[in-house]
């Protein structure tokens, strides 16, 4: 039979490998049993107060604790939504309204937000939850779930303003899962180090791939990302071998010169998603570790994830860019005048109680007009090699047109992020001024950027505006912030 | 001036919201950011004419004024 519930696989974990360690940060340690105990028992606790297929809002620090209330919530036939507790209040209101969660889980700290944003919703403090299991109960709310059910919805920042809900059933998680273990060849009892927060959906792979393979799951602290030379000490002594990171964590270790064999033992993998990877960083990675598996993956939250993937199997030049390749099994990905559309199992139903969002960029397949087939449009642009590996251009909104050329930023990029004395860079249009405006962290100055940009480039590529950086801020996530960047450019223009 | 003087009026410049006098824990408190930090970096660099290597640091340099100031004497002495 296969797997309908993602339950399913911290049960197996539980009966095969009890006593190993499930989820880990410094400090604190939970085997798979007491995982799935304490799942049971917020399950429990959730089951008797709100009904099933409810919403439940997380406000919680990144921990093993966390873990336990996300897959307590799936004991209850829930779903669930971690919440970036560090975000303004206002946004975590504005979350709240369009979920409308009928339980908050909270811990300790978050006592006052939660009650303020609650609402209606139960309250639910962590600690205040006992470890009694109502087994009857649980069997009930499994009996009736079925894998099209919700198991997440994360909201990811919309163009107007408003978040969107992008919500997410179990089928396409185990879809995904199953895909990835086999594809990334993941050994049973591989050990991840977690970068991504679990209101980003890299977390995804990262917290099923290691219960699927019965491994563990390390929680790197927040804090080490700002001290190279501890990240990578943190990571041989807990004897990390896979890390799944955004590239620009990974650029920001590069950079900082501390990569060497000796500083990285237990590392085997290394695959990174969110974010064009340049090869620079790529190659600064496998020269210190080349016998590592690089892979590149992609994919908007939309569709689970990753819907594409690439495995590093050649020599690319720093200026080269990395293909996304080929899609995942069970994924279909379409060209539609350029722009990326997903169908497949991994598609999410929609934006949670947002049918229009959800109507303009789910939309029918014009290539199967017979049968209604729904593809998702990632509003990325795409286009095959001469190898036939995708290849990733930029977002739709990112092309522009200047004296006739069509021109696509991410190129630009590319070439920027290239340039030696570049830490790390990028590039947006200031429509209103029809300038192409880079920006740059590192030794290098404009002078020195131009010439190497310009072997690179065609010249009405180059930027207008060069905005030298002494660094650039990252979102929740570890991306390049590039919103506050371009907020300080508009502030500093007459 | 007095250089302890001169770090604290630097850090105010950065976040005039954090008790740089008074705090001993300030990254492993979660008191600073990344972004915090790199400022900071920024900001001895101009006070005390330094360059702090990215790759050298750890969080024992910054948790507090006195750790700061002592990173920033070992590396005008380096």
């Amino acid at each position: 039979m296969s797997t309908r519930n993602v339950l399913e696989w911290l049960e197996e974990a539980e009966r095969l490998s009890p006593e190993a360690v499930a989820f880990d940060a410094p400090g604190e340690s939970l085997t798979w049993r007491e995982v799935a105990c304490r799942a049971r028992a917020i399950g429990s606790c959730l089951a008797a107060r709100i009904p099933a297929q409810s919403p439940v809002l997380i406000l919680m620090d990144k921990s093993p604790a966390c873990l336990c209330a996300m897959l307590g919530t799936a004991y209850a036939g829930c779903f669930y939504t971690p919440l970036d507790a560090s975000m303004p209040e206002k946004r975590m209101a504005v979350i709240a309204e369009i979920l409308r969660p009928a339980a908050v889980i909270y811990g300790e700290k978050f006592g006052e937000i939660a009650k303020r944003i609650a609402n209606r919703a139960v309250l639910c403090g962590y600690s205040g939850i006992d470890n009694q299991t109502d087994e009857d109960l649980l069997r009930t709310r499994k009996s009736s779930h079925i894998d099209n059910d919700l198991l997440y919805v994360l909201f990811t920042s919309g163009s107007t303003g408003v978040p969107k809900g992008v919500s997410i059933t179990h089928r396409s998680v185990v879809d995904f899962v199953e895909w990835a273990c086999e594809a990334l060849k993941l050994p049973f009892g591989v050990r991840f180090g977690s970068q991504a927060p679990f209101y980003f959906d890299n977390s995804v792979l990262d917290i099923y791939c290691s219960m699927h393979m019965r491994g563990s799951l390390f929680l790197i602290p927040r804090g080490d990302f700002m001290f190279p030379k501890r990240l990578l000490g943190r990571l041989a002594d807990a004897k990390v071998d896979t890390i799944f990171w955004v590239p620009s964590a990974l650029t920001s270790v590069a950079n900082a010169g501390v990569l060497a064999p000796e500083n990285v033992p237990t590392l085997k993998r290394v695959f990174f998603c969110g974010e064009v990877m340049p090869c620079r960083t790529l190659n600064l990675w496998k020269s210190a570790l080349p016998e590592a598996d690089y892979v590149n993956m992609y994919g908007p939250t939309e569709i689970t994830d990753v819907c594409a993937w690439y495995r590093v199997d050649r020599e690319f030049a720093d200026t080269d860019s990395l293909p996304i390749g080929f899609p995942c099994a069970n994924t279909r990905i379409l060209l539609i005048d350029g722009e990326l559309c997903v169908g497949g199992t991994c598609l999410s139903p929609g934006y949670y109680n947002a049918p229009e969002k959800t109507a303009a960029a789910f939309v029918q397949n014009p290539q199967r007009p017979q049968i209604r087939e729904i593809i998702y449009k990632t509003g990325d642009l795409a286009e095959l090699n001469d190898r036939g590996e995708l290849m990733f251009l930029g977002r739709m909104d990112s092309q522009i047109k200047r004296s006739g050329y069509r021109i696509e930023l991410g190129e630009i990029e590319c070439a920027l992020q290239s340039a030696h004395g570049v830490d790390s860079g990028f590039c947006f249009y200031d429509a209103a001024r029809e300038k192409i405006v880079c920006v740059w962290t590192g030794e290098a100055n404009e002078k020195e950027i131009r010439d190497q940009m310009k072997v690179l480039v065609p010249k009405y590529m180059l930027p207008d505006v060069w905005m030298h950086q002494e660094s650039l801020p990252s979102t929740g996530s570890g991306k390049i912030d590039r919103v506050s960047v371009k907020n300080l450019y508009e502030h500093s223009q007459p | 001036m007095d250089e302890m003087r001169k770090l604290l009026d630097a850090l105010a410049e950065v976040r005039d919201d954090v008790d740089f006098e008074n705090e001993q824990a300030l990254v492993d408190d979660g008191v600073i950011d990344s972004l915090d930090l790199t400022q900071i970096m920024l900001a001895l660099d101009e006070a005390f004419g330094i360059h702090i290597p990215a790759g050298e640091i750890g969080p024992e340099n910054f948790n507090n004024a006195q750790s700061m100031l002592d990173l920033v004497h070992s590396l005008q002495n380096s």
